[in-house]
């Protein structure tokens, strides 16, 4: 009799092994992590086909821009400056592909979704005061036009980068500057214009309307007092509210919450100010800058979590100044501009730093607008000039020679700088012009020209 | 693995379930008893058949063989466990501690020993093979290799197999 060596293999080694029965409840477990894995992994399919899907049309978005602007679309300069070298294709298309603003969280709705409302004509003679921004494309500007009716406040969107632009439905209330005539908190009265996502927007200073409907209908909000500064930002908003319409005096609350305008709570943060800034950067940081030239209290405040918690700063600027302008860079770095007589000068700290590093004077510009895309560069928009620095402060170069033509009187020629990363900005220079840069302020380029 | 994953999703919850719970009470025991004959212990060998389970039932519709899938998950854990215990009886070596103090031996640890020992190639067709009693054709399919790949390797590690126990009697 031969052996099978095989056989005697599979007896060795099968045949010793015996049933082991489960524990009790071994089944019920398997089943839930599982189910737990399944979820997860269904998440990520879907995540990931949503930024494929995404990439495909920002790209595709990208090249047909390319192919329908080239070479008559190539976009223009105004009044650049001698030593500013002219604008190149390439610069201007790559800033389409941005999709993050810092201001706001990242467009719920894919970028072929047609936003709503519709939209309707642009009104005539438009003159812009302030922008704000979802995504690279889609953007809201306030403005208002001559009309006999005392309201004439507009809305303008885009979803193209502002290359084209539609009117859209506007609160009714007046366009104006807090605590001027016209504007004194008796009558409803707004100044400024935040999106937190492309259906929930805020019109305010010192009224407040809110929309959550892309701006096809606004509904008047009573937060307690006039609304000095506001900013959306990863799905929550940060408010001050109380004072009179121009001032934080006798003060103002700190609010903090989501998009809803009547779930925002008070933060525990009272200020006394003459006027107050907000900044903010990311989906937390933000920054609170209290302006009040009488007042002995700290100025500056910090927070870390939008705005829930503040904490004071000590003085940044020393030497007998006072801080006029707070910004934060995309990448948490904040620049304080202050004043002392007619010397200014600038104070940065690096991203998560609390420490100001060396001061550095203004030459000769009253800046209206002081923002500061990410460390190291910041960009001052005088009334005649828009200079930039690359770092820190210590040199600065003229970038755009703004037009002036069709600036009202005592309007600022450039009421609006702002970046929605660490190099996509944009900029409205005399009511009309509207620029854009995607390099950090360093080279503007002209997107669009109302009227 | 996107594909698989998202359609697991779309059989009917309650359909799901019941086959899941079916083909537990037909297999776990068996592969648990597999798993324990390879192991040191029955909490590892309950682990390793509980997350070979766990991971069929995570992308259900999407694996054809259920019973295969569970055999070579199952042998891909048992190897890591091996590759671990190799691990801690180097460091315990290191300072002086026999690893397997406080451990209850294998059914039969010298044949483990002998299978552990093989070469990769070779280890995982023994498993399915003599262990799982899988057929080679299936084992191939399971394994992505050529039929006669997997009989040469069958062949050579029950030469050595053969050898090796001739040599301990």
């Amino acid at each position: 009799v031969t052996v099978d060596p095989d056989d005697e293999l599979r007896r060795l080694l099968r045949d010793r092994l015996a049933p082991l029965d489960p524990p009790p409840g071994t089944f019920e477990r398997i089943s839930r992590r599982a189910r737990r894995r399944r979820t997860a992994r269904t998440t990520l399919a879907v995540t990931t086909t949503g930024v494929v899907v995404v990439g495909v049309a920002v790209a595709g978005l990208v090249v047909g821009r390319q192919l329908s602007t080239a070479p008559s679309g190539r976009p223009t300069a105004l009044h650049p400056l001698a030593g500013s070298s002219g604008p190149a294709p390439h610069r201007y298309l790559g800033w389409r592909a941005i999709v993050r603003t810092a201001s706001a969280r990242p467009s719920p709705t894919p970028p072929s979704a047609p936003p709503t409302p519709a939209g309707g004509p642009v009104p005539q003679q438009l003159s812009l005061v302030n922008l704000t921004w979802v995504s690279s494309g889609l953007g809201w500007a306030l403005g208002t036009t001559p009309c006999t009716n005392p309201s004439c406040t507009s809305i303008v969107r885009t979803s193209d980068g502002g290359r084209s632009w539609v009117g859209i439905p506007a609160p009714h209330a007046r366009l104006g500057t807090p605590g001027l005539p016209g504007c004194t908190g008796s009558e409803p009265c707004v100044s400024q214009l935040r999106f937190a996502d492309p259906l929930d927007g805020y019109a305010f200073g010192p009224s407040l309307y809110s929309t959550d409907n892309g701006g096809a209908t606004w509904v008047r909000r009573q937060p307690g007092g006039s609304v000095h500064a506001l900013e959306p930002g990863a799905g929550t908003v940060i408010a001050v509210v109380g004072g009179t319409a121009a001032t934080c005096r006798p003060g103002c609350q700190v609010l903090a919450g989501g998009v809803d305008p009547t779930g925002w709570r008070p933060a525990g943060l009272t200020v006394h100010a003459t006027s107050v800034q907000l900044a903010r950067a990311g989906a937390d940081d933000a920054g609170l800058l209290a302006v009040d030239p009488t007042g002995s209290s700290p100025t500056v405040f910090l927070s870390r979590d939008a705005g829930h918690h503040w904490s004071p700063l000590a003085d940044p600027c020393r030497s007998g100044g006072r801080a006029t302008t707070l910004t934060l860079g995309t990448d948490g770095s904040f620049v304080v501009l202050c004043q002392a007589g007619r010397s200014r000068w600038v104070v940065s700290a690096p991203p998560g730093s609390r420490h100001f590093g060396t001061a550095h004077l203004l030459p000769g510009l009253a800046p209206m607008c002081l923002v500061s895309p990410r460390a190291g560069l910041l960009v001052a928009a005088g009334r005649a000039r828009v200079l930039a620095s690359t770092d820190g402060g210590r040199r600065w170069t003229d970038v755009l020679l703004p037009p002036a033509a069709g600036t009202q009187q005592g309007s600022p020629t450039v009421p609006f700088v702002g970046f929605e990363t660490g190099r996509v900005g944009r900029m409205i220079a005399a009511g009309r012009f509207v620029y854009s840069t995607s390099d950090g302020g360093r080279h503007w380029y002209l997107v669009h020209r109302f009227g | 693995v996107t594909e698989v994953a998202v359609a697991a999703d779309f059989v009917p919850a309650g359909e799901r379930d019941a086959a899941a719970s079916e083909l537990f009470a037909a297999h776990y025991p068996r592969l648990a008893g597999w798993c324990r004959g390879l192991v040191d212990d029955d909490d590892t060998a309950h682990e390793i058949a509980a997350e070979a389970f766990t991971r069929l039932l995570a992308r259900w519709s999407g694996v054809e063989d259920p019973r295969g899938y569970l055999y070579v998950v199952a042998a891909n854990l048992v190897r890591d466990h091996w590759r671990r215990r190799q691990r801690e009886r180097r460091a315990f070596a290191r300072v002086g501690v026999r690893a397997d103090v406080g451990v209850v031996a294998a059914a039969d640890p010298a044949l483990r020993v002998l299978v552990e020992a093989l070469p990769d190639r070779m280890r995982l067709p023994v498993l399915l093979h003599y262990y799982a009693d899988l057929p080679i054709s299936r084992i191939a399919d399971l394994l992505g290799r050529p039929e006669g790949t997997v009989k040469s390797d069958l062949h050579d590690a029950r030469a050595r197999l053969m050898a090796a126990l001739e040599g301990q009697r």
